[in-house]
């Protein structure tokens, strides 16, 4: 499956809105999954060699920790392997100077159980819905592994980071797809996902 | 004092458990520093994983957090206050 295939099956707001206009750069870290790339350290470090020539430092921070959390998320709540792509993209030609709009997407996905059954996993919680399964694990310290205080601390810091720079974040889990842009949520139903996918999309140029 | 540098490419808590059980055990009543100056990318996990084993889990006298990055230092400080174990924590420099 291509990258704009992945971004298309989770509904992506730069494919909708923006597709047309969107010419990809060139740089793209296809799929792999984290067992084939080496484990999550190999996958994060793939992710931070091909893209930091073209993506501003504190991009590639925020992008590098909310890959590292939704990764690791993934393959201890899931029960199965996670994969990682991304692509960077600009509105326009190549030898254009820095735009607002360009952007690079990370997705991170999975085929497990997920989010709303692995936080009824735990005897803490039991969400009633997809939507309110993601908006619950949204919260700051809230995770399956409710006994140990400083769980749960990955999607609200990956949210506050991409927010904090201008980008978004898409959870698609279930029949939920939950979009997060800074302090605006806004959630749809979709048709069943088995897993989830987290989609970050950030400006390459934060502030431009 | 024990020491401890983190690499460059780390963000698991498993790699947390790495860095600190290579340390002399046990840390209770320890005073134990860790370098984060070559970290790239703070995670919350990692930045908690440390504060949990040396001063929640291990004991510690305290735990002093050198060349961190203000995003380190703010997840270091945030988990220390979840742990309840802010009052052993020292941040000892800043960088960038």
């Amino acid at each position: 499956m291509g990258f704009d295939d992945f971004l298309r099956q989770i509904g992506h707001p730069a494919l909708e809105a923006e597709a047309e206009t969107m010419e990809s750069s060139g740089v793209v870290v296809p799929l792999r999954s984290a067992a084939d790339a080496g484990g999550e350290q190999a996958i994060s470090q793939l992710l931070w060699d091909q893209l930091r020539e073209y993506v501003d430092p504190q991009v590639l921070a925020a992008l590098g920790e909310g890959v590292w959390g939704m990764v690791a998320n993934a393959l201890e709540h899931s029960g199965t392997d996670a994969s990682v792509m991304a692509q960077v993209y600009r509105t326009a030609r190549f030898g254009r100077p820095p735009d607002h709009d360009d952007k690079v997407q990370v997705v991170i996905g999975d085929v497990g159980r997920g989010i709303r059954a692995a936080l009824a996993s735990s005897p803490a919680y039991a969400p009633g819905s997809d939507v309110e399964a993601i908006e619950l694990a949204l919260e700051y310290l809230v995770s399956s592994v409710h006994e140990d205080p400083g769980r749960g601390q990955g999607l609200s810091t990956t949210a506050e980071q991409v927010g904090g720079l201008g980008g978004t974040m898409v959870i698609r889990s279930g029949e939920c797809k939950l979009t997060v842009a800074g302090e605006e949520r806004s959630a749809v139903a979709v048709p069943h996902l088995p897993g989830t996918i987290v989609a970050l999309s950030l400006p390459l140029y934060p502030g431009s | 004092m024990l020491q401890a540098r983190t690499p460059e490419h780390a963000g698991s808590r498993e790699q947390a458990r790495e860095l600190i059980g290579g340390l002399s055990q046990p840390l209770v009543g320890e005073r134990v520093a860790v370098d984060f100056g070559p970290l790239l990318v703070p995670t919350p996990s990692y930045c908690d994983e440390i504060v949990k084993l040396v001063l929640q889990s291990g004991g510690a006298e305290r735990l002093e957090v050198l060349n961190a990055s203000p995003r380190a230092r703010q997840l270091v400080e945030r988990s220390a206050q979840n742990r309840g174990v802010a009052g052993r924590l020292r941040i000892a420099a800043a960088v960038g």
